[in-house]
């Protein structure tokens, strides 16, 4: 059964998407894992970097099924019948890359419509936990690349996931999100009693090596001293600033396999990534 | 006996005297001194050399039992080798990543065609046909289209 892990943060721009993208990458190409990766934002951020923006056009445009028709497979289309379709999971997910091992990278992508969903969310939020039953036995990891937004695509996160990785950014605004995360965690916990749902931890992402600046140096001890009051581990090892992450994005490429990317970053990544493997137990 | 030859044994001279100089030479027109070998020049051992030999010769055999194959990879190689197709180190990696190549090693173009070549002589023809032409797409210039062919699409969307 694969492992389910989602990451969460309230916040916008602490780079849940390109650790997603980035963590997806590593568990497939150097741990040699079948990796699902689930685009539940309606930017589709990380379809249109993993897919690369033309493939993800294409594939829109022949009609491809996305993220937004799990949401809505049971939703009247307004045709003649209006009678709800049966969704084939398989037409919802896209391979992105199959290596000879077995490994490979897939993707239920994503589109701007999946916002519709937010505007009628009774009881959709189960959809997504049923389409995973069904596809969890192909893999060995699925990843929830979340909305920064309390909403019911975050309830449907918490929902199929057994654990919650939440990125940070060192900065006054999203050290504030976090306490919010951990609101909507326990109003869930609360609700439903019988899932078991545990935050694997908090990773540093994205701030100046050497985390000298004294804003950061603030933000990062309230986040750990909060951090360690709600029993919420920390990651030992950070992931600094790079722009290669922003040509890995663009390029819809592993940071390994970055074009210019420094050996320390993929070093400093991969020390990343393994820590997060022996939390979740993959 | 030309000057600077001339000058160095003076020096020699000065520095150790006549008789221990002129023992040396008497030694040196003997034989039991020789002179020092010179250095053969190194031959190539470039990895790629071997191995792009190593693309020929497996081409070269293809050519008897899959004509049709053989025809494509020649074309795909020849368009390699001229950067026609997948003009940077960059492209390669990323046609790697498209295709299942998890690991190319190497960092230039020339390092890493020998693995790619034979990764694409294992495939069916029906993929291997389907593969030459995604690598048609594999560039920096296609990257940078990225934005553009987004906004294209949201707009129009609209």
């Amino acid at each position: 059964m694969a492992v389910c892990v989602s990451l969460i943060n309230m916040k916008g721009g602490v780079g849940k998407t390109t650790l997603a993208s980035q963590i997806a990458w590593y568990a497939t190409r150097t741990m040699d894992k079948k990796v699902l990766l689930i685009d539940l934002d309606p930017q589709a951020n990380a379809s249109q970097s993993v897919m690369s923006p033309k493939v993800y056009v294409s594939y829109l445009d022949k009609g491809g099924l996305t993220i937004a028709d799990i949401f809505e497979q049971f939703t009247p289309t307004g045709t003649a019948s209006g009678s709800p379709k049966k969704l084939d999971p398989s037409k919802a997910i896209f391979n992105r890359v199959t290596y000879k091992d077995g490994s490979l990278l897939d993707i239920v992508p994503s589109r701007l419509e999946l916002s519709w969903t937010l505007r009628n969310p009774t009881g959709k939020e189960t959809l997504l936990p049923r389409f995973i039953t069904k596809v969890e036995q192909q893999y060995d990891l699925i990843l929830v690349d979340c909305a920064p937004t309390d909403s019911i695509l975050t309830d449907a996160a918490y929902h199929c996931s057994r654990y919650i990785l939440v990125p940070i950014r060192a900065e006054f605004l999203a050290s504030i999100g976090f306490p919010l995360l951990n609101r909507s965690i326990k109003a869930f916990q609360m609700q439903h009693e019988d899932k078991v749902i545990e935050v694997c931890g908090l990773v540093f992402n994205d701030f100046n090596r050497g985390n000298v600046k004294r804003e950061h140096k603030l933000a990062r001890k309230d986040v750990k001293e909060k951090a360690t009051q709600y029993g919420w581990y920390v990651f030992e090892n950070d992931i600094p600033h790079s722009d290669s992450y922003f040509r890995a994005a663009r390029d819809g490429m592993p940071i390994e396999s970055t074009k210019g990317a420094h050996y320390r970053v993929k070093d400093e990544f991969a020390a990343f990534a393994q820590e997060l493997v022996a939390k979740i137990g993959l | 006996m030309s000057t600077f030859l001339q000058e160095v044994i003076t020096l020699l001279v000065h520095h150790f005297g006549v008789d221990r100089v002129g023992a040396a030479l008497a030694r040196v027109s003997s034989g039991v001194v020789e002179a020092p070998k010179r250095q053969a020049p190194r031959l190539s051992s470039r990895p790629e050399s071997k191995s792009n030999l190593g693309v020929t010769s497996i081409l070269e055999k293809l050519r008897q039992n899959d004509k049709h194959k053989h025809r494509m990879l020649t074309d795909f190689y020849i368009d390699l080798k001229a950067r026609n197709v997948l003009p940077e180190s960059q492209d390669i990696r990323q046609f790697a990543q498209l295709i299942g190549l998890k690991e190319i090693n190497g960092k230039s173009r020339k390092d890493m065609i020998p693995t790619l070549m034979r990764f694409l002589l294992e495939l069916p023809t029906e993929r291997l046909h389907l593969e030459i032409k995604r690598a048609a797409g594999v560039s920096e210039q296609h990257r940078q289209q990225g934005f553009s062919v987004l906004t294209d699409k949201l707009l129009r969307d609209k």
